[in-house]
């Protein structure tokens, strides 16, 4: 029941007795509820209408793990003064909390910084703002939304993981010396002047036209193989909950390989079995990297496709184009099997396993036989692995 | 200093919940203050302020220790027991029973119905519980609840009860007026500490100095508001209680509700109109020729124009004091010797044969007898003055306490002394008073210096007389004079702050017993003239004669006989009775008769030896105020006006309400009324009823308005769920289409009507 309700039954009685008594101070006690009752309303509202709220909010994308900052400005614009204000943040960013309760004079303006850290991958809203004021007494509340929302893309976080390329590139340095195909052409870093050993097909006619002598373009040799990174993200896969759990540490690792890959100018794919199938060609350079973190930025375990079909489906057409890597909780050997058969001699597919009991789930822990040992590389990760470390990493394979 | 009050908070902080109990404590304070102040305890009370501020710092620490509710609520009757005992059980009178099981009986009685009692103690024990009742849950609501303002208003039932039966508000004025600004701290700093609670929860940080402005802006906002509400006018200064509440309980002073009906009351407090409403409470017969007046309570402290009986709290000369003696039937335990007690050199001694019926005496079963107490035929506890050591005899008889009747009709029997004193033998007594009459002669003032005013007046009127008696006699005829003072049951009410008796003797010149009793003895003290008032009944009206004994007849004694006169101390002679009421419907009251003549009544003719008074006399300035005068010279509103401007103010309240259903200036507010009046009509939104489904819903019984509200519920749903909300012309959309709804809805109501009308038409 408000508080109002009373009061005003209160000044009604008090209202009577004195009206029948004449007697002041009993008037007195009367009055002072009664305007008690009256300033509240009207100081709510004269300050409701007055109070102004801005801020400056981080835009564009981030990525887990980087720190933001906001500034909010409050101006009370009434005449009154606020006897407190309540300004709270309805955007759903762990751990940040830029609500503050101020009080304010008429006229006057406060300022503070907000700061906070994206902790978790995803869009992210700030705002709406929501103010939270009224009289001393509390009798008449009130709740405004003051400012409108922006939003972020915050991407998964990325370590580095520099030892990965020696261990898995399945079409290793000896294959392409003996000329073995690959998708995707080099990509061409940079031109140069013609020599005459060069070929006509290495002429780069646009810079010969331009320069007036003959070019000739200069491909990046650094570039390797293709990967094929799948993502199981088949629901009821993965354990555990927020920032620890499997799909997160998975979705982690599947950026940080796919940046590692693109950054060393690899043709890297990605190929998930959510409930889209989303899929994302190989393809090189920056804006796949983009493509694919943006992707994995909101990636979600609803797929129904057990990862097995997937790695068949994709697997078969992948075969002998470059290395596959799997990441997934799923204890089902069927996925290891598909894998197997989609490898071919000499190449090496690699299976980063997120150990799902480490996360909460029950049952036993995947036990890697000898035979897939043999077969397929292996990292194992566990919860509390600092997947930013490459020698937890390795040392968990 | 508003602007350094932030600077000094913040250096020295202090938990809000420590300020929250510090405010509700010195609140109950205020208020303990205010009801002190208004009179209603004449000796103590501060044990009151006490038992307040310890019920709230109780429930402080119980709210804070976080204590279920329902262990709360168990241990209140153990920690007001704990409150109240120790702070009341010094003052508690004693009346020759010191037993455990009677004290807690005593407790119990004073606690339930203390606070209507007139004993300074049993009043005191139920104002404690009171206090202690409203604090506790003071305590309890703004530290555990939250509610500031359920947390206060019972403590306005107290203050608003204090005000409007204050015989003084002047006195009370001040008290009220800070418990009435810290009952608004209180309100504004539970509010605070709930808003911060909540930003505890919400993870909302309170940037710098938070608190402090809050408290400087209560401050200001505090003192605006008592300021304003102590200067706005008040809109009626008439006493027009009597009118609403008639047969409310006696004593009441100025501006006390309701006409009080005439009745036995052991106080004598001058108070509002009264009204004759007869019920018989006793018969009785006497061995006198003459029907004589029937003594209960003598008054004998004076305290701001009103006499009450004393409980034991005035301070007497060394080797005396107020206590009661246990007696079983028979003579009183008493000294009747002239050198100790009040010897009575000439006196007869009257018996009395009554049937009192319950409630006789009020609350309390006292004995009845025909003048100075001699004995009784049932044991019960005489009180008055007496040795300090509480084993002789008392020297002087204030009421018997008997230990039968109350709540039963009792049959008694009762012999007391008449003094037989003549004139001359009074005039001759001198002023050699004993010691244990000396405290009978004290007449504080109030600083108004409203007992000077008295002094005054009696020195005039008593000039060239050279005794006590003839002094006496001099006031009484006076008083008696029709020409100066008339006898009505409907006195005017004094301004504010004025003792009812000084008004009355200075002003009005009109009123009832109480004011013709009171302002004689208020005078007779200030002369020097040991004097008490006696609270009792006239002699009644003569039902027939009985054969028990020769010559007595049976008297009937009503309610309406109830009366209050006037005796004075004569040294050798006692305590003589005066009458200053003049005749009257209520009775024909007349000066008692000296010498044989006060019982066998020969020369009981109602006429006094003493002189007519002069036409006029010194204090009479002003002419005596014509019937149907201006009450209090103020605006005095009849109930009509009253009931109208009730009326008025409802009628205003549903108009507001009505114009505030017609003008919404949102959408939400639209859509809120749309509820209303699908909630008058039955049909309440659900709670998991959205937006659009409630619109179906009330289209269905709302056809006409049935496209408007589904239009609302749209634009209602798009602006919650956008992020910018609804935009200006969303707004003007949603307006609009409440209009139409507004228009369509009664419309349809008037039809169902004009429908239901046709079928009664038709079937009749």
């Amino acid at each position: 029941m408000s508080a109002r309700v009373p009061v005003i039954a209160c000044v009604a009685v008090l209202a009577f007795f004195a009206g029948i008594t004449g007697v002041r101070l009993a008037y007195t006690l009367a009055y002072v509820l009664l305007l008690l009752l009256v300033v509240s309303f009207v100081w709510s509202r004269a300050l409701a209408r007055r109070i102004k709220v801005t801020r400056t909010s981080p835009q564009g994308t981030y990525m887990v793990g980087e720190p933001f900052a906001e500034t909010f400005t409050a101006h009370n614009g009434s005449v009154l003064r606020l006897p407190y204000c309540e300004v709270r943040d309805r955007s759903p960013i762990e751990g940040y909390a830029p609500g503050r309760a101020f009080s304010l004079a008429g006229g006057r303006s406060v300022s503070w910084t907000a700061r906070g850290v994206f902790r978790s991958r995803g869009r992210h809203h700030f705002g709406p703002l929501e103010a939270r004021l009224g009289d001393p007494f509390g009798l008449f509340p009130k709740r405004v939304v003051l400012a409108g929302e922006t939003e972020v893309l915050v991407y998964p976080a990325v370590f580095p993981v520099p030892s990965l390329v020696p261990q898995w590139t399945g079409s290793s340095l000896a294959d392409v010396r003996r000329g073995r195909p690959v998708d995707v052409p080099p990509d061409v870093s940079t031109i140069r002047d013609y020599q005459p050993t060069d070929g006509l097909s290495r002429i780069h006619w646009r810079s010969t036209a331009r320069t007036g002598q003959l070019m000739s373009r200069v491909f990046d040799t650094g570039q390797n193989a293709d990967l094929l990174v799948i993502l199981d993200l088949q629901r009821g896969t993965h354990a555990g909950s927020g920032a620890e759990s499997s799909l997160e540490y998975a979705v982690s690792l599947a950026a940080s390989i796919c940046h590692a890959g693109l950054r060393r100018a690899q043709a890297v794919g990605l190929v998930t079995n959510d409930r889209f199938g989303s899929a994302f060609g190989a393809g090189r350079g920056e804006t796949q990297r983009l493509r694919i973190l943006e992707y994995l930025a909101i990636a979600a375990d609803s797929g129904h496709v057990p990862l097995a079909e997937t790695v068949r489906r994709h697997g078969e057409g992948w075969r002998g184009r470059g290395a596959v890597i799997v990441i997934t909780s799923n204890r089902n050997p069927a996925w290891v099997e598909a894998l197997v058969d989609a490898s071919t001699p000499g190449q090496r597919h690699l299976c980063v396993f997120v150990e799902p009991t480490s996360f909460g789930a029950t049952g036993h822990a995947l036990r890697v036989p000898a035979a897939w040992r043999l077969a397929l590389d292996w990292w194992l990760v566990r919860r509390g692995d600092v997947l930013g470390d490459g020698t937890a990493i390795s040392a968990a394979g | 200093m508003l602007q350094a009050l932030p600077r000094f908070a913040s250096r020295y902080s202090v938990p809000s919940a420590v300020v929250l109990a510090l405010a509700a404590m010195l609140l109950m304070v205020a208020v303990a203050w205010a009801v002190l102040a208004a009179g209603w305890v004449v000796q103590g009370g501060g044990g009151a302020v006490v038992v307040a501020v310890a019920a709230t710092a109780e429930a402080s620490l119980l709210a804070q220790a976080r204590v279920a509710r329902i262990v709360t609520v168990a241990l209140a009757p153990v920690l007001a027991l704990a409150a109240i005992v120790p702070t009341t059980l010094g003052a508690m009178p004693y009346d020759g029973d010191g037993t455990l099981g009677h004290t807690v009986a005593r407790y119990a009685g004073a606690l339930l119905g203390g606070i209507n009692s007139s004993s300074d103690w049993a009043f005191t024990v139920g104002l404690c519980g009171v206090l202690w009742l409203t604090g506790y849950w003071l305590g309890w609501m703004a530290l555990r609840e939250r509610q500031g303002v359920l947390g206060v208003l019972p403590l306005y039932a107290i203050l608003a009860t204090n005000v409007v039966n204050s015989h003084n508000p002047n006195a009370v004025a001040l008290p009220e007026g800070i418990a009435v600004a810290l009952s608004l701290v209180v309100i504004a700093a539970t509010h605070l500490d709930a808003v911060e609670s909540r930003w505890g929860v919400s993870a909302v940080h309170a940037l710098p100095r938070t608190r402090t402005r809050f408290a400087a802006t209560v401050v200001v906002a505090v003192a605006a508001l008592t300021a304003a509400s102590l200067l706005i006018p008040p809109a009626t200064t008439g006493d027009i209680s009597a009118r609403f509440f008639p047969g409310s309980k006696p004593g009441t002073g100025n501006g006390g509700i309701g006409a009080a009906t005439i009745e036995f009351n052991p106080g004598t407090i001058p108070g509002g109109a009264l009204v004759s409403h007869p019920v018989q409470v006793l018969t009785y017969s006497t061995d006198t020729a003459e029907p004589v007046y029937l003594r209960v309570v003598d008054d004998t402290q004076f305290v701001n124009g009103n006499w009450y009986p004393d409980e034991g709290g005035e301070q007497l000369a060394s080797g005396l004091t107020h206590g009661g003696i246990r007696f079983p039937s028979g003579t009183l335990p008493r000294d009747l010797s002239a050198a100790g007690g009040a010897g009575m050199a000439a006196s007869a001694t009257v018996h009395a044969d009554m049937t009192a019926q319950p409630g006789a005496t009020g609350s309390t079963s006292f004995g009845l007898f025909t003048g100075e107490p001699l004995s009784s035929d049932h044991a019960g506890i005489v009180f008055g003055i007496g040795p300090s050591s509480h084993n002789g005899p008392l020297y002087t008889v204030e009421d018997v306490e008997l230990t039968e009747g109350g709540s039963s009709t009792i049959h008694v029997k009762t012999s007391a002394l008449v003094s037989t004193a003549t004139e001359d033998q009074l005039r001759n007594a001198g002023r050699s008073y004993p010691a244990f009459v000396q405290h009978y002669t004290r007449l504080p003032d109030d600083g108004a210096h409203q007992s000077a005013t008295i002094a005054e007046l009696a020195a005039q009127w008593t000039q060239g007389t050279t005794n006590a008696y003839d002094a006496a006699t001099a006031i009484e005829s006076h008083l008696r004079d029709p020409r100066f003072f008339q006898y009505t049951l409907s006195p005017p009410a004094p301004p504010s702050g004025v003792w009812p008796i000084v008004y009355f003797l200075t002003q009005s010149h009109r009123g009832y017993c109480q004011y013709f009793a009171s302002a004689m003895g208020a005078m007779l003290r200030s002369l020097g003239i040991p004097t008490r008032l006696v609270s009792g009944y006239g002699p009644g009206t003569p039902e027939g004669t009985t054969g028990g004994r020769q010559g007595a007849r049976q008297q009937v004694v009503t309610t309406s006989d109830a009366h209050t006169w006037v005796e004075a101390f004569f040294p050798g002679y006692g305590w003589i009775p005066f009458e200053p009421t003049p005749p009257s419907v209520q009775g024909i009251f007349t000066p008692f008769p000296r010498g044989e003549a006060a019982v066998t009544g020969v020369a009981n003719s109602g006429s006094s030896a003493t002189p007519a008074p002069a036409n006029t006399k010194p204090g009479f300035n002003d002419p005596i105020p014509a019937a149907g005068l201006t009450v209090n010279g103020g605006t005095a509103a009849s109930p009509a006006v009253v009931t109208g401007i009730v009326a008025g103010a409802i009628v205003a309240l549903l108009g507001a309400y009505v114009l505030w259903l017609l003008l919404p200036r949102s959408p939400r507010g639209a859509w809120l009324r749309l509820e209303i009046v699908g909630g008058l009509r039955g049909a309440r939104r659900r709670p998991a009823e959205t937006h659009r489904e409630y619109a179906e819903r009330f289209g269905a019984r709302f056809p006409r308005a049935a496209t408007p509200a589904r239009d609302l519920a749209a634009l209602l749903a798009r602006g919650e769920f956008s992020a910018a909300g609804a935009d200006t012309a969303s707004r003007r959309r949603a307006l609009a289409e409440w209009r139409r709804i507004a228009a369509g809805v009664p419309s349809q109501l008037l039809g169902r009507l004009d429908r239901s009308r046709a079928r009664r038409r038709l079937r009749g």
